[in-house]
């Protein structure tokens, strides 16, 4: 297995969290302030979660999603979409509940038609939602330029 | 000694030139001391941390330097010696270079500057050497009060271990022909996995498996939660016609309560299982417990299906309850998700997938199971395990 990390990149109010590998926190504190500083940005608009490239997720991790999946519910009224193509993941998050907290999608989001309907912050203006869907489209267009903006939320861990 | 730019010993056995030197070295704001008497060099030496560089004459009188290399290295002195000499003599260089000096002097001294640079160097390095020791020292002190620290978690987890196998039911527990039985094998001491069976009123069989996120002392404390839990409702439908016991479903929702009051970001897995020994019935709900329990009988081995939210994370939980008939010779295995970890294929599915064909080919007992899964011989488990076996026998 492929050591875990976990990717974040923004652009206009938009996140895309993406986790690849093996994903085991021991401390995930400094993922938490991360989720924390975003949601109370005034710009915050849509988030969704890849799992596309990850191969485990471990219980602390799980617990991490849900909880960010309760607090955008509570604060902004949407589920967040979460994209997981590998069978074994799907499983994973289906035996946990998740389809209850996240617009799940068991393919790929990278696929052009997956931009348009990305859930976002209520009441947002046509506008807006142009905008979010536009910067979805940039995050995750796989160029390689793209790729560089997102940071890795793992690094900041301290991790034995 | 405050405010001076180091301490210089200056040794020689001629009172007249050594006074000569240590007034030089004194003008450049060192603070000097002089010994005439060779003998009580060494003493000095011995019991002087504080000094910086000492600047000896090599030509004393009574002075042997073979001997004196010996007993020099027996003191181990850390401090920079400059050597003066009345010749340039190649074996005179050779003495000084033997006794470690930094630096070798002729008379007449001519160059002061070089001197007084010498001794800068002397006191810069013998400074940098005492800050090497010191925090040499500090790190020595940090490592062994760390080490005590860690003795004392270690203990106190130990503990921990012995309480929480205390709180674990008896293993095997013979109810008629039915056999309860369990294992539990923690990452490091403490588990976050759980399980417990006990009867409730004359007929009844209360089970179930937690597994609690995380690891170590909290997982276990929470687990503690769980069991106090199901033994007070056990209490309340004795004593108080409470029949939250008797629904799975509904100690699901208790215990997704209690998790969720407790507000420290823990959510369990769980299965809950209600055995009827009269009608040989099984009343179960699983929520979000991977992998599924597995029912073997003489038809082969099964998934239990059932779906539903761990408890602890969201408040609007859906739990469903199953009720099946048992057959009338059969072993119910629960697992922690901590067994698919040790298990050879790579994804949840194939594991899923493996794990069953393992009940179809060697399950007899659960002593078979368990050496089938290599789980008597498991080392450092990644992550907790803990089995529950239930079997009916002829």
């Amino acid at each position: 297995m492929e050591e875990g990390r976990i990717l974040a990149a923004s652009q206009d109010g938009a996140y895309v969290i993406r986790m690849t590998g093996d994903v085991r926190l021991t401390l995930c504190t400094t993922i938490d302030d991360y989720f924390h500083r975003m949601l109370d940005r005034p710009d915050f608009a849509s988030v969704w979660v890849d799992l596309c490239d990850a191969e485990g997720i471990d219980s602390t991790t799980l617990g991490l999603l849900a909880k960010l999946a309760l607090e955008v519910r509570a604060r902004y009224g949407f589920s967040p979409a979460i994209y997981s193509c590998n069978p074994g993941i799907t499983r994973l998050i289906k035996s946990m509940g998740f389809q209850r907290l996240f617009e799940l999608h068991e393919n790929i989001c990278t696929d052009p038609a997956e931009v348009r309907s990305v859930p976002i912050v209520q009441g947002s203006e046509q506008a807006v939602k142009d905008k979010v869907i536009e910067a979805h489209r940039v995050l995750m267009s796989l160029s390689d330029e793209n790729r560089a903006r997102f940071r890795d939320l793992m690094v900041a861990l301290e991790r034995n | 000694m405050m405010d001076s730019n180091g301490y210089v010993l200056v040794i020689d056995d001629n009172a007249s030139r050594a006074a000569a030197l240590a007034e030089t070295i004194a003008e450049a704001g060192y603070h000097t001391e002089v010994i005439g008497d060779v003998t009580q060099a060494y003493h000095s030496l011995q019991n002087n941390s504080e000094l910086d560089v000492i600047l000896c004459e090599l030509d004393l009188d009574d002075v042997s330097w073979i001997e004196a290399r010996h007993a020099l290295r027996d003191l181990n002195l850390q401090i920079p010696a400059i050597i003066i000499s009345d010749k340039a003599e190649v074996d005179k260089m050779m003495t000084a270079l033997r006794l470690g000096a930094s630096d070798f002097f002729v008379r007449p001294i001519e160059d002061r500057e070089a001197l007084l640079k010498s001794i800068e160097r002397c006191v810069r390095q013998r400074q940098l050497r005492r800050e090497l020791q010191e925090s040499r020292q500090r790190l020595e002190l940090a490592n062994t009060e760390l080490r005590g620290t860690i003795k004392m978690l270690e203990q106190d987890q130990q503990a921990g271990r012995q309480v929480q196998l205390r709180m674990l039911p008896a293993s095997p527990m013979l109810l008629d022909r039915y056999v309860f039985s369990h294992t539990v094998i923690p990452s490091l001491y403490l588990s976050g996995d759980f399980t417990d069976y006990f009867t409730v009123g004359g007929r009844h069989v209360t089970f179930f498996m937690a597994d609690v996120s995380g690891h170590g002392s909290s997982s276990a404390f929470t687990t503690v939660l769980l069991k106090n839990l199901f033994a007070r409702k056990r209490s309340d439908f004795l004593r108080r016609d409470d029949a939250t016991i008797m629904s799975p479903v509904a100690m699901l929702k208790r215990a997704n309560k209690e998790l969720l009051d407790l507000a420290v970001g823990k959510y369990a897995t769980m299965v809950v299982g209600l055995l009827d020994t009269v009608d040989n019935t099984l009343r179960y709900s699983v929520a979000g417990h991977l992998p599924q329990p597995v029912l073997v009988s003489a038809e082969g081995a099964r998934y239990l299906r059932g779906e539903g939210s761990a408890v602890g994370i969201m408040e609007d939980v859906v739990y469903e309850e199953h009720l099946i008939d048992l057959p009338e010779r059969f072993m119910l295995a629960l697992f922690s998700d901590g067994i698919l970890e040790i298990l050879p294929p790579q994804n949840l599915i194939e594991k899923e997938r493996y794990f069953l064909n393992v009940f179809e080919e060697s399950a007899d007992s659960p002593e078979q199971l368990v050496t089938r899964l290599g789980l008597d011989h498991v080392e450092t488990a990644p992550d907790d395990i803990a089995a529950l076996f239930i079997s009916k026998r002829d």
